[in-house]
């Protein structure tokens, strides 16, 4: 590099892992960028880098990347593009989004967005431009991720179930439950090890023999989708050896609230006293009389049936202790395929070295029951009292000014749908029909549910599709106008992380080539639409727009400040009155709620085990008897970086993992090409012979596009049916890992 | 300066995500390659395990320039294309090297590269360049799980001296007698349930 002029840049890689994002020193040499490295944090245990962020340069200066509009003039699919200027790209868009509002009522245009993760400007700018527009903002948390924030939204009245179960500090033993941080999230690694070699036991519990479970002091070997009846199995040891921690059920849980036995409906004080209020009643041991939850002095009974003036009524844990009751050990063992007596000792090994964490990721919840597992494992935290009660841990709160962000005029707003449910939107018209979509940040047909569904059903009955990309994905490949947009590198944002620090991802060199910002597209876009004023800022004016919520913790942030490094956010103690009231729970009762009375009529009103959909040991195992599970590799951010020379030369290809058993019974051996098929989709790939499958699953690693396969793509295979309860609490999920196939040697 | 560099690399701590490898792609400039590559060690193939359930195992270990006291490449090296620097460093000599490859096979750790396009040998510098301004190896700096320590073995208050003096360390090969100046602390035997 001698000779020429040298400057380096701090900005932040939002690759959304977990939403905690690296700090990176981009080297830049007459205009080029030339290295990245880690950044320094005052804390130096947070400076951090991958291979993903390492190798970003090559996604910068990728010879495919989209350099122009282009608009469709074959088929759809086809292939056959012109180019287009920004002008006339963003001039049809205008046009064509004003023609399909008239028609069908604005709703039907949709924002198809990736993870907010990847940049709080982005994402949220999206969503502003869909509230001016009176559109509908498409959820992702569907995507596969919903599962964990369905369970979290009944029983703790938030988003993450990691905040509670998992952010012990000092805890005496930790479980990484259907998580694979060592390639997902690896960060998460640096503690966990420590913690490990500090003397602290890890214990994994995963279908697959993943990188993490190979760190593991015990590796715990599940059969998929039974994670439910494992975590019933340990309640049910926990309660044969009285380990329950039964003060922490009383006053933290809505354990002691009586059940009327007719309804299922927590009973109140107005059910029995005429002008009575709606409070929650219990059974008071020492008066042998119910009493009204928060009344002093009441001793609340935990078990037992009881009649209040007629009513049969049994308080939460009893019934809980009912349904964990019918899984001895010996009968979640027969579910999940792990032997009795490590059961046994890891339902003792957690509830007796306390405090224990137990990490989960989404993973956890990727079959169709997925919200129940989620329950399930957050059930046996709180009877063992292994939860993080708010305030107990000084939860740190961020306040971004995000209601002014998302929603600046009152009058307008975003109609929300879950992913999944564009699904039947565009099928069935209901509740409304999608007609336009617009894609950003996110390769909706590589990775959502049924490729082929999406391809052939729902792509044609819309009148309008655009895509923002970098790369002629395989979603753009099906758009009326793709306009190309830019890397990290070339434009700015806010991004969270690491706790408890916000930094900038701050442009580094001007947008290469004629890509864009999603920001100064939509501002384009905006103008056009007659909502200009609301898009008059620059990417780093509307990062300072974000930080204006006037809250504390937040106080003193600005761009001006993050461009030199990152910011530590504000401690804000909590205080009575806010939302996070000491001993308070952000549910309706204030108490975690394992037992969710609302989805009585379902009857899922417990953390009842349920076998999944596409079960191994359905009759629909005859015809396709292996479960397909696809996790998560380090060499992709899901479908980003599968086309990165440096990451294909270590790991070239799709590949499937096998056991020794099942590619024996087909006569495959390492290296073999296969096709792993069913109803839906078949596609083609390297057989890899791997111990660290159990018989019975095939694993192939996502994010690969369709064409790096010999035939198809991995969510070919993958369907698309909505769960109720999860419909019902917060947002259905795609059940990725919940998915049955058949393997034959090619 | 006289001493010896060399670097202690915590198995337990890897996790096979081979930043290392690609942070010595980006600092060297190596298009095809890496000086420095992740193996796994376990079953047969990348990131699968050996042995069977329940009884799996598998770790991995990145394996750059092991910077002998003894190097047999410099041996094997017809036109002493390569040298040991006094700091411990051993380093090839582009413009000496004619692309024989006899180090290649010389050397039992397989870490050195031949490049057909250039016909020169390349292999791990330790990052000399980095060195001699007073930083660690790229590969250390960026390791993901702080699993690579960098020191100067010759002086017993460095951190790399210390951890070999645990005396839970080993080297690739002992008994080719080569003198490694990279050491590995071996993975971690699981120890079940509390």
């Amino acid at each position: 590099m001698s000779g020429t002029e040298e400057h380096v840049v701090r900005t932040a890689c939002p690759a959304h892992c977990a939403a905690n994002a690296c700090g990176i020193l981009a080297h830049v040499a007459d205009g080029r960028v030339v290295k990245l490295e880690p950044a320094d944090f005052p804390d130096r245990r947070l400076r951090r880098i991958c291979l993903r962020g390492l190798s970003s340069l090559q996604m910068l200066y990728h010879p495919d990347r989209l350099k122009y509009p282009l608009k469709r003039v074959g088929e759809r699919g086809e292939g056959k593009w012109q180019r287009m200027s920004w002008q006339e790209a963003l001039d049809t868009i205008a046009d064509r989004f004003t023609e399909i509002a008239d028609k069908y009522g604005s709703h039907s245009v949709g924002f198809v967005l990736g993870g907010p993760g990847s940049g709080n400007v982005k994402f949220g700018a999206y969503t502003r431009f869909a509230s001016l527009f009176q559109g509908t903002r498409v959820s992702a948390w569907g995507y596969g991720d919903s599962a964990g924030p369905c369970a979290a939204t009944a029983m703790f009245g938030a988003h993450a179930p990691g905040a509670f179960i998992s952010a012990f500090r000092e805890p005496k033993l930790n479980i990484c439950w259907g998580t694979n941080p060592a390639e997902s999230t690896p960060f998460m690694m640096r503690p966990l090890l420590a913690y490990k070699q500090g003397g602290t036991r890890l214990v994994v519990v995963d279908p697959v023999f993943t990188v993490t479970a190979s760190k593991a002091d015990e590796y715990v070997r599940v059969r998929p989708g039974t994670d439910a009846a494992l975590a019933l199995g340990m309640m049910n040891v926990i309660m044969q050896e009285g380990l329950q921690d039964e003060d922490f059920v009383r006053t933290n849980t809505v354990g002691p609230f009586l059940v009327r036995s007719s309804s299922g409906r927590f009973l109140r004080e107005s059910d029995i006293t005429p002008g009575g209020v709606e409070r929650y009643m219990v059974w008071d041991a020492t008066t042998n009389q119910p009493r009204s939850v928060d009344e002093a002095g009441v001793s609340a009974v935990l078990t037992g049936t009881y009649h209040v003036g007629g009513i049969e009524c049994r308080p939460a844990f009893q019934l809980l202790a009912d349904l964990i009751a019918e899984y001895p050990p010996e009968k979640a063992s027969e579910v999940t395929n792990v032997p009795v007596d490590t059961i046994r000792k890891l339902a003792l090994a957690y509830a007796t070295n306390k405090p224990a964490n137990i990490y989960t990721n989404n993973g956890l919840g990727r079959h169709y029951h997925g919200d129940l597992t989620f329950r399930a494992v957050c059930t046996l935290a709180a009877i063992t009292g292994n939860i993080i009660v708010p305030g107990a841990a000084g939860h740190r709160r961020l306040v971004l000014n995000w209601d002014a962000f998302l929603q600046p005029d009152a009058e307008r707003s975003y109609s929300r749908m879950g992913i999944l449910n564009t699904y039947p939107s565009i099928l069935t018209e209901k509740p409304y029909p999608l007609k336009a979509l617009w894609f950003a940040f996110t390769n909706f047909v590589n990775q959502c549910a049924d490729s082929y569904k999406i391809i052939n059903e729902l792509f044609p009955r819309l009148d309008f599709i655009v895509d923002t990309a970098l790369f002629m994905n395989d979603t753009a490949k099906y758009a009326d106008i793709v306009l190309p947009v830019c890397t990290f590198l070339e434009f700015s944002d806010m991004v969270g992380g690491p706790a408890p620090y916000l930094q900038l991802q701050q442009k580094v060199i001007e947008p290469l080539y004629e890509s864009r910002s999603d920001i100064t597209i939509l501002s384009d876009l905006a103008k056009r639409l007659g909502f200009g004023e609301y898009f008059d800022k620059t990417e780093e004016g509307f990062v300072d727009l974000l930080l204006d919520s006037g809250h504390p913790s937040v106080e003193g942030i600005d761009v001006a400040g993050l461009r030199e490094g990152p910011a530590r956010i504000n401690p804000v103690p909590v205080l009575p009155g806010t939302q996070l009231t000491q001993g308070q729970f952000r549910t309706a009762s204030g108490k975690v709620e394992f037992y969710v009375e609302r989805l009585k009529p379902l009857g899922e009103e417990l953390p009842l085990y349920k076998e999944p959909l596409e079960s191994g040991r359905s009759e629909k195992a005859e015809k396709y008897p292996l479960v397909f599970v696809q996790v998560h590799s380090r060499f992709r951010h899901h479908s980003s970086f599968a086309n990165i020379p440096w990451l294909l030369e270590i790991n070239p290809r799709p590949v499937m993992d096998i056991s020794p058993q099942d590619a024996a019974s087909r006569g495959i051996t390492e290296g073999d090409a296969v096709v792993v098929y069913n109803d839906r989709g078949r596609i083609k790939l390297e057989a890899k012979i791997n111990e660290g499958i159990q018989p019975g699953v095939v694993n192939i690693p996502q994010g690969w596009w369709f064409d790096q396969f010999g035939e198809g793509g991995h969510n070919t295979l993958s369907h698309d049916a909505i769960n109720p309860a999860q419909d019902a609490i917060y947002e259905p999920n795609m059940a990725f890992n919940d998915v049955l196939v058949q393997v034959e040697k090619a | 300066m006289s001493g010896r560099y060399g670097l202690v690399i915590d198995l337990e701590r890897c996790i096979g995500c081979h930043t290392c490898t690609m942070a010595c792609k980006l600092e060297n400039g190596i298009e095809q390659g890496s000086w420095i590559k992740v193996i796994t060690v376990g079953g047969d193939g990348m990131d699968t395990a050996g042995g069977r359930y329940p009884n799996l195992s598998m770790y991995y270990q990145p394996t750059p320039c092991m910077h002998c006291a003894e190097p047999p490449c410099i041996d094997a090296c017809p036109l002493g294309a390569i040298y040991r620097r006094d700091d411990g460093i051993v380093l090839v000599d582009r413009d000496r090297c004619d692309g024989c490859q006899l180090c290649l096979s010389a050397c039992p750790y397989e870490v050195l590269h031949f490049d057909a396009e250039t016909n020169l040998v390349s292999k791990c510098t330790l990052c000399s360049h980095r060195i001699d301004q007073g930083l660690e190896p790229f590969c250390v700096l960026c390791c993901e799980t702080e699993a690579m320590y960098f020191g100067d073995l010759a002086d017993p208050e460095s951190e790399v001296s210390k951890l070999v003096a645990t005396g839970n360390t080993c080297v690739l090969l002992p008994d080719a007698g080569t003198g490694p100046a990279v050491y590995y602390c071996p993975p971690m035997e699981p120890r079940g349930l509390p």
